[in-house]
């Protein structure tokens, strides 16, 4: 069974598999990429999509010919064949567990008694003679029955009983009843101002409500949310005349965390304590180590962990300078993107 | 010698974030869903640095805007898509490591053979073996920390290979009296965190 052919889908489902296929032309691809950049729903949906797809490939349930193409255009990229390894690992870990569940499930292995108690007796047996306890039984069985009759009788007695006793009360509470009216009419009225008074007090516990969840919505962005990077080598630049400058890494903050946990990887220097400040892109210094880090050594290369508090960090352009703990010779310095959200 | 790029300045910067979203904070939004959808455009154009070159676009786009361009929002998505195409345009040009690779690797899927990636069935190697061992431990530590509803329909949706698995997918649509998009929905946010759980208990 091919994918496309048995298994009904709508024609953006089509499209959207036909793009991650590479079947489309450049003008169809160039228009619908143009589409999913602006269109969220459609961007998720093809994300959805791809996953779909990456399991079917990994569950072998592609055709011959689109598994030609979902490698050749589709499974280039390492976080694509990283979801393939895992959809296999799942595949194979369900598909495990199916059987070992239906393998518990079904029949034990019958022997050759076992067999014989699944068939159909013969229909000999009944030509044999009943045997007096049976006889017995029977006799037994019918006086049970007598019994059984004999109750049921005093009950429906008793019960007819009671239907009269009820026929009464009722004629009473029918009387009652037309008392009752008189009231309810009386207590109509004083439920519909109850009414209008419990709708105030709705309004007034939507407006209570309405500000727990900002007030819970404020508590939770104090609470101590940590972001976490790690900026290896290729980010690092040495301050060097003419040196280049490293990569920018883009780091994205959520507007609730309130401190950035920072682990930089760098050449090896000549200092065992450092000290990082993290510069805004005007030069001006937005903070600094309180003390200096003991800087870990691995081979040619130094770790530096650090933790950044975010309460001024906004989104804009800022390097992170390492200097000697005396701060009189600087290292390098990374350069980072902040993007609050 | 590929030319330095041009860092981008905190000015321009605010000014894209102001001209996505109605707010910094919007923008920033907007800037990040921007990113992710232009780094997907790379993968799908099977560049090399799929991220930088999302970077590069919004750059760009930040260069221009604050050389005075004014760009309808209506038409910036159109905008956006032909800036990282020059970008993927010189990315190819200049990257010649890539382009070797991306040939070799278009080589070697021609005809028959199926990539590196080890087929289901297949015995794996020592090394294989041990990392497919370790993903299946965190695996099941994973599922374990699921509610056990979406455990097991992950579990069921997975529960099959081949072709049976297109039809598992349509008896549990029925089943749960949805649409076929509706459970892929679904199982993609039971997916995503799980997938990322996995990393994190693999290589964390």
């Amino acid at each position: 069974m091919e994918r496309n052919d048995r298994h009904q889908r709508s024609e953006e489902e089509a499209g959207i598999i036909a793009y991650l296929l590479g079947r489309l032309n450049e003008t169809e691809s160039d228009h619908f990429e143009q589409r999913y950049l602006k269109e969220p729903d459609l961007f998720a949906e093809m994300m959805e999509i791809e996953d779909e797809l990456i399991d079917d490939y990994a569950a072998g349930a592609l055709s011959k010919e689109d598994r030609l193409r979902f490698e050749q255009h589709f499974l280039q990229s390492p976080e694509r064949r990283k979801k393939v390894t895992f959809a296999m690992v799942m595949t194979e870990r369900a598909v495990r567990l199916k059987n070992e569940t239906e393998r518990a499930t079904s029949p034990a292995p019958a022997g050759k008694d076992t067999k014989q108690q699944g068939k159909v007796l013969p229909f000999n047996r009944l030509r044999r003679p009943v045997p007096a306890w049976r006889q017995w039984g029977a006799i037994a069985a019918a006086v049970l029955i007598a019994i059984a009759a004999g109750a049921v009788w005093l009950r429906n007695r008793q019960l007819h009983r009671e239907l009269i006793a009820a026929r009464d009360a009722e004629i009473h509470l029918r009387e009652q009843a037309k008392q009752d009216s008189a009231h309810v009419e009386q207590s109509q009225t004083l439920l519909e101002n109850e009414k209008q008074r419990s709708n105030v007090l709705e309004t007034k516990v939507r407006d209570l409500s309405d500000q727990v969840r900002m007030l819970r919505e404020q508590a939770s962005r104090t609470t101590n949310l940590v972001a976490k990077i790690f900026m290896g080598a290729e980010y690092f630049s040495r301050i060097t005349r003419g040196g280049s400058e490293g990569k920018v890494m883009t780091v994205r903050v959520p507007r609730k965390a309130n401190s950035l946990s920072v682990q930089l990887e760098f050449a090896a220097s000549a200092f065992e304590e450092l000290s990082v400040a993290v510069l805004r892109a005007d030069g001006s210094t937005l903070w600094v180590t309180p003390s200096n880090l003991k800087a870990q050594t691995k081979g040619n290369k130094q770790r530096l962990v650090l933790t950044i508090p975010t309460a001024n960090l906004v989104s804009g352009n800022y390097k992170l300078l390492i200097t000697s703990g005396d701060k009189q010779e600087s290292v390098g310095r990374y350069s980072l993107k902040v993007v609050r959200f | 010698m590929p030319k330095e790029k041009p860092q981008l300045q905190d000015r321009e910067f605010q000014l894209l974030l102001t001209t996505l979203g109605d707010s910094s904070e919007h923008g920033a939004h907007e800037y990040l869903n921007l990113h992710k959808r232009i780094t997907t455009l790379f993968i799908n154009w099977q560049s090399c640095a799929p991220e930088d070159l999302a970077d590069e676009t919004l750059n760009r786009l930040a260069h221009q805007l604050t050389e005075g361009k004014e760009i309808n929002p209506a038409s910036r998505s159109a905008y956006v898509h032909g800036i990282a195409k020059n970008i993927s345009r010189e990315h190819w040009r200049s990257c010649e490591d890539c382009k070797r690779r991306r040939i070799r690797s278009n080589d070697e899927n021609d005809g028959d053979s199926l990539n590196s990636l080890p087929a289901i069935g297949s015995v794996p190697d020592k090394e294989e073996a041990d990392e497919k061992e370790r993903l299946l431990e965190c695996l099941n530590e994973c599922l374990e920390k699921m509610n056990e509803d979406e455990r097991l329909l992950l579990l069921e949706y997975y529960s099959e290979d081949k072709t049976q698995k297109i039809v598992t997918r349509d008896r549990m649509a029925t089943r749960l009296s949805v649409t076929s998009g509706a459970l892929r929905q679904r199982v993609w946010k039971l997916r995503t965190p799980l997938r990322d759980c996995i990393d994190e208990c693999a290589h964390g």
